[in-house]
């Protein structure tokens, strides 16, 4: 019987700790545990052994950091193969000793001990590699399932699942190792791991190491309320604590059984010890976990979608997912994608959230880019800078695939039609890396007239998805919202059809600005649709979170539904609106409004800035105003950081102001067509091995200020990387910084390399261990101490061409 | 054995002239800026996850060479903190990866905010250090020790790459989720790894 198939009907042991043991038994501190599968084969199979004995039904390979960053040949160690080879074999042999074949032998995975970029240094597809590596020995010498454990990164436990499905088709269970406020190191939540991981498919979740059960036992709770899998739970024995001079883990093995107890009886059926934890614990849970009844899992019926830190569910109250990450009908955006750029991306994105939305939609579709690689970086750049949950909206499955592989989370996939070929494309990507589908009621017959129509597409959609495994909560039907201009009846058959969608229990979502095109102030329209849509059963609604009548709609239906417990949520967004009439009557009657903007930008208040220069574009020329207003207050500015009496944030709030008032007059000459003639293309990077890039931004946004195009290459970046970058876009000034002395030695052959290949390329420097004489000895034209001489500089390569 | 130590970032009081001095402007007397250090010192506090991890060593001199425990080093700067200390403590210090995320995101958006924060969140862990350090000061005195000032890799000649032998040593990753870059960086960046002697006090 094969393990599923044996938790299928009543709960299963896990054994407990290896390390703790073993350094008992005379493992040294600092020796990796894994060593000891070769070198005291017995001291592993004999503990093994003593938790068979102790009632364990799996037992763990002592392989929990057996992975190919810490163990190859090249590197003076055994190699993976060897390790995992006696690892397998010594659980192999304490089963035959034991003489019962029903129990069985889980792969242990652990953390690789790297960060994931774009916090570490390990990048996804590596960290993907690694695990690869070590599932494909495991499955090769016969382990029954893979347990990846410990882990405290919901993107690396997401890449090791990701291996661990794409290597073998053994089961997959998992368990995170939270703190005791219920959060892994970088930020999930247990829903946002039971999404993510449901999504993916996996065989059993769960939490491990850490604490002891007495603490882990509200986390169990959460994650058994929302998740329809079996529960693991393999706490420590409690926490270690120092006394008498030596460190002890705190709980007993009878205490330990105690709370086991508990954690049964609230349905965990997966149960086991992690560090701490000896044969005499397992023993005591087993004996007093016995009696308890089995209790099968039962199916939830959330809906829910994930960022890398928290669950968004689909329930009473209506979620805005913000629609302003699309190109359609935005000049700038589009400018910005034509020239790689992700600043307008950034800027809504966080914007977006900050006005209340709950998901943002991402697309990012235009003729002449990759939209593949650059839906994959906006995703990436995306979820770096906002704790919502992401909508992957693209009709190109690779773009699709690819933002959805490296999306840290469980995303929404905009979306799928009735038609064969989308679903055929669509559901395999979905079934693979999850996530929630949005069906739009269409096919190859085009958009029904009637509810009946398109309620009969819904339910094509959802049996076909059902192939795929994919269930019916994790479908979002969006009834399509046509406009009224056209046919006076269309918005009565969309709210006929949330109605009896919402009826059969199919969650609903909705583009609804749509309804208004063609007419005049949309928004009055829009905005009541979108309470009509709520007051039918309306899920979700793909809005702009700028708008304020679609907000005003949004807090009163909150209010008026009794979905707003003490009006708390309309009470914060009607006093942010008081807040802002306030804002908008503190002018200075006695100022020019161009003296005012310069004041705006001296002061670095952004806010002033913006709105002053929407004035002034009302009577001046563009050009003008740069040259009159931005451009003598960014040189006050400078000037007065150059003698040292304004500081370095100073420099930079102004900085800011600057650039959002600069913003204002691109958006105004975008909208006439007209384009600004900018200095010379400077790239930047940060050099390889360098993952810290504050100093790099901020010259970057004051090269930005001085008018200079800015090629932001990133941080961390291979020499060879930006060397061809340096051909490509015809560079003649780059800018290189580095933040240690373990780093200057990339820089100098990034340096070494570039010279030799351009050697008109001027090439500055700066970071914090850089100095002059540093810098000339590396081969660099230029040593910049802070931003200010960085645009300097700049200044004068310019000049020369 | 190593044991842990935790405290909830609330109960360190760091001022807004802690982190004005970080950024390089203590005394620049602008509001604005003042503003800005707070506003990023509560953005911190928000999301620090203060852990450190220590374990003690033995250390003995051995013909011109110091044997900490778990590594050997002839850094006559440490020689000279270390003088006639028997024991040193060892430790890692973080204030966790979501500081770094913050600052990441605001270099992103607004470098003025971005330069607040990371200078709150230096802040933040050198009074983490501070406050470890009382507590162990206090602690050692009542067994008849007193303490030297913490010493870091890459201070004076004990050299940056001792970082990977007390990664080594302590298991710094799994405990407090310190880890240790190719290029020696720490992640969370926000970290700190240190000795610190135990001399005998006279009778």
């Amino acid at each position: 019987m094969t393990i599923l198939e044996k938790l299928k009907s009543g709960r299963l042991y896990f054994d407990g700790g290896y390390g703790t043991i073993l350094q008992e038994r005379g493992l040294l501190p600092g020796e990796s545990p894994e060593l000891w599968n070769l070198s005291h084969p017995d001291e592993i199979v004999k503990l093994h052994l003593e938790y068979l004995r102790s009632g364990s039904d799996i037992i763990t390979t002592n392989t929990f950091g057996a992975n190919s960053i810490k163990f190859s040949e090249n590197k003076g160690t055994p190699s993976l193969e060897k390790i995992i080879g006696a690892a397998i074999e010594n659980a192999k042999k304490a089963r035959s000793i034991f003489g019962k074949e029903d129990k069985y032998i889980a792969l242990d995975i652990g953390p690789t001990g790297k960060l994931l970029k774009p916090l570490g240094e390990l990048d996804f597809e590596d960290a993907v590699k690694i695990f690869a590596e070590t599932v494909r020995l495991g499955k090769a010498f016969g382990a029954d399932l893979i347990i990846i454990e410990t882990m405290n990164d919901s993107y690396e436990t997401k890449a090791s699942v990701l291996a661990a499905k794409e290597e073998s088709d053994l089961p997959i269970f998992v368990t995170n190792a939270y703190d005791e406020g219920g959060k892994l190191l970088t930020g999930a939540s247990p829903e946002a791991m039971v999404a993510l991981l449901e999504g993916m498919r996996v065989d059993a979740i769960g939490l491990n190491c850490g604490f002891g059960p007495d603490k882990m036992l509200p986390i169990a709770e959460r994650i058994l309320k929302c998740t329809s899998l079996p529960v693991i739970v393999n706490p420590n024995a409690g926490i270690p604590c120092f006394k008498n001079g030596k460190t002890e883990f705190e709980t007993d093995s009878d205490t330990f059984a105690y709370f086991m107890e508990k954690i049964a009886l609230l349905g965990a059926n997966l149960l086991g010890g992690c560090c701490g934890t000896t044969p005499s614990h397992i023993k005591a849970m087993r004996e007093k976990c016995e009696k308890i009844p089995y209790i099968k899992p039962d199916e939830k019926n959330f809906t829910l979608v994930s960022s890398y830190t928290k669950a968004v569910f689909f329930d009473k109250e209506p979620l805005l997912i913000g629609e302003r990450i699309n190109p359609t009908g935005k000049k700038l955006f589009k400018a910005e994608l034509l020239e790689n750029k992700y600043d307008y991306i950034v800027k809504e994105s966080v914007s977006q959230e900050e006005e209340g939305a709950h998901i943002l939609d991402v697309n990012v579709g235009l003729p002449g880019i990759c939209e593949a690689e650059v839906l994959e970086n906006a995703v990436k750049l995306i979820q770096s800078v906002t704790d919502l949950p992401l909508q992957i909206d693209t009709s190109s499955p690779e773009a699709m695939e690819r933002a959805l592989r490296i999306y840290n989370g469980k995303a929404m996939i905009n979306s799928v039609s009735g038609k064969k070929e989308v679903m055929d494309a669509v559901f395999p990507l979905a079934s693979k890396y999850g996530g929630v589908v949005v069906a739009l009621t269409i096919d190859e017959n085009g958009i029904p007239k009637t509810a009946k129509g398109r309620i009969a597409i819904a339910e094509k959609i959802i049996l076909e998805a059902q192939k795929y495994g994919i269930k019916k909560k994790d479908i979002i039907v969006d009834p399509l919202a046509m406009t009224i201009s056209t046919d006076k009846e269309s918005a009565l058959v969309t709210l006929e059809c949330i109605e009896k969608l919402s009826e059969i229990g199919i969650s609903t979502s909705l583009g609804v600005s749509n309804v208004s095109f063609g007419l005049p102030e949309r928004e009055i329209i829009t905005s009541s649709f979108f309470t009509m849509a709520m007051e039918k059963g309306l899920k979700a609604a793909i809005m702009n979170p700028h708008s304020n009548d679609m907000k005003k709609a949004y807090y009163a239906y909150l209010a008026l539904s009794g979905l707003d417990d003490n009006f708390e949520k309309y009470i914060a967004f009607a006093s942010k609106e008081v807040k802002k009439e306030q804002e908008n009557d503190n002018t200075d009657k006695n100022e020019t409004p161009v003296e005012s903007l310069k004041k705006a930008i001296i002061k670095g208040i952004s806010s002033e800035a913006k709105k002053y220069t929407e004035m002034l574009l009302d009577k001046m020329e563009s050009m003008e105003i740069i040259n009159e207003a931005i451009v003598p207050a960014l040189d006050e500015v400078g000037v007065s950081f150059e003698n040292k009496k304004t500081f370095l944030p100073q420099l930079l709030m102004s900085a800011e102001a600057s650039k959002d008032s600069f913003d204002v007059i691109k958006k105004y000459m975008a909208s006439l067509g007209k384009q600004r003639q900018k200095k010379m293309k400077i790239a930047i990077a940060t050099v390889k091995g360098d993952i810290h890039d504050i100093g790099k931004n901020i010259v970057k946004a004051l090269l930005e200020n001085y008018d200079f195009e800015v090629l932001d290459l990133g941080k961390d970046v291979e020499p060879e990387e930006i060397l061809s970058a340096v051909k490509k876009d015809n560079i003649r000034l780059l800018g290189l910084s580095a933040l240690m002395t373990t780093t200057v030695s990339s820089m100098e052959e990034t340096i070494r390399i570039v010279k030799k290949e351009v050697p008109s390329c001027r090439i500055m420097v700066g970071g914090a261990v850089m100095t002059k004489d540093y810098a000339e000895k590396i081969g660099a034209d230029s040593y910049a101490k802070d931003a200010m001489e960085a645009v300097r500089y700049a200044e004068t390569i310019n000049e020369e061409f | 054995m190593p044991r842990r130590e935790k405290i909830k970032a609330d109960k360190l009081k760091v001022d807004a002239d802690d982190v004005l001095r970080y950024m390089g402007s203590l005394n620049c007397g602008e509001l604005s800026v003042t503003s800005l250090a707070k506003e990023a010192l509560s953005k911190i506090y928000e999301v620090a996850d203060l852990k450190a991890l220590r374990e003690d060593f033995f250390i003995r001199k051995e013909d011109g060479c110091l044997d900490l425990g778990f590594m050997k080093t002839e850094s006559a700067s440490l020689c000279k903190n270390l003088e006639g200390c028997e024991k040193i403590i060892l430790f890692g210090a973080t204030i966790g990866v979501m500081a770094d995320r913050m600052i990441q995101k605001y270099s992103l958006i607004s470098p003025s905010l971005a330069l607040a924060c990371q200078a709150s969140a230096t802040a933040l862990v050198e009074k983490w250090c501070d406050y470890l350090e009382e507590e162990w000061k206090n602690e050692a005195l009542k067994e008849g020790f007193c303490l030297k000032t913490r010493f870091s890799p890459g201070y004076g000649d004990f050299p940056l790459c001792a970082q990977r032998e007390i990664f080594n040593a302590i298991s710094l990753t799994k405990e407090v989720g310190m880890t240790l870059t190719d290029s020696l960086l720490m992640v969370p960046s926000k970290s700190v790894t240190a000795l610190i002697g135990m001399k005998k006090i006279k009778e």
